[in-house]
């Protein structure tokens, strides 16, 4: 997750553009992405994902390094959390998403033991304060 | 990740957080450009 130095994860209407993102980020994410089997989002972050990285993908200006991040992100299964969402959709260069509509302890449990890699949230910071929320409340 | 940058205004991060949470930090990351990864574990509270 991004945060500024005072404290914010988005600016006014959404705003992401103050991240700071460089060739070593990027390099950075994608050996991050590689040692994780699931990705979780909530509703704001997954449309932004869904949004951005299938076009990126296809997008002959796209750079090298965000080609790559593309590619495994679209590999990479996708699990939404959302209670607005009804369905979530998969096209050709977008696929592994599948939608959750309520994220209870017993089920996170579950799909950390049947993957094997590591679990990790992207953004989507009202579904990691919940889940925050729960693992300090479970012991 | 803390971006070494100030933007005033926004949504604070773990927004919606009433209860305190108490974090231990593991290990950070520093990047050339200034940005900080913390790696944090959640502490249990006993209720």
């Amino acid at each position: 997750m991004m945060v500024s130095l005072d404290g914010y994860f988005e600016g006014p209407n959404h705003d992401l553009s103050w991240h700071v993102v460089d060739q070593e980020f990027n390099r950075f994410a994608v050996e991050q992405l590689n040692q994780i089997g699931t990705l979780f989002f909530g509703r704001v972050t997954y449309r932004l994902f869904e949004d951005y990285w299938p076009k990126a993908g296809r997008d002959p200006t796209t750079s090298k390094d965000d080609l790559e991040i593309a590619q495994v992100i679209d590999d990479i299964e996708k699990i939404v959390f959302s209670r607005t969402l009804t369905t979530v959709k998969e096209t050709k260069d977008w696929k592994n998403v599948r939608l959750i509509r309520e994220a209870q302890p017993e089920e996170i449990k579950r799909l950390k033991q049947l993957s094997g890699k590591d679990i990790a949230i992207f953004g989507s910071n009202d579904l990691a304060t919940n889940f925050l929320r729960m693992a300090s409340s479970t012991s | 990740m803390v971006n070494p940058v100030v933007i005033g205004n926004g949504n604070p991060l773990f927004r919606g957080m009433t209860d305190h949470v108490k974090l231990k930090l593991l290990r950070t990351k520093t990047f050339r450009s200034g940005n900080v990864l913390h790696y944090y574990q959640p502490e249990k509270t006993r209720n």
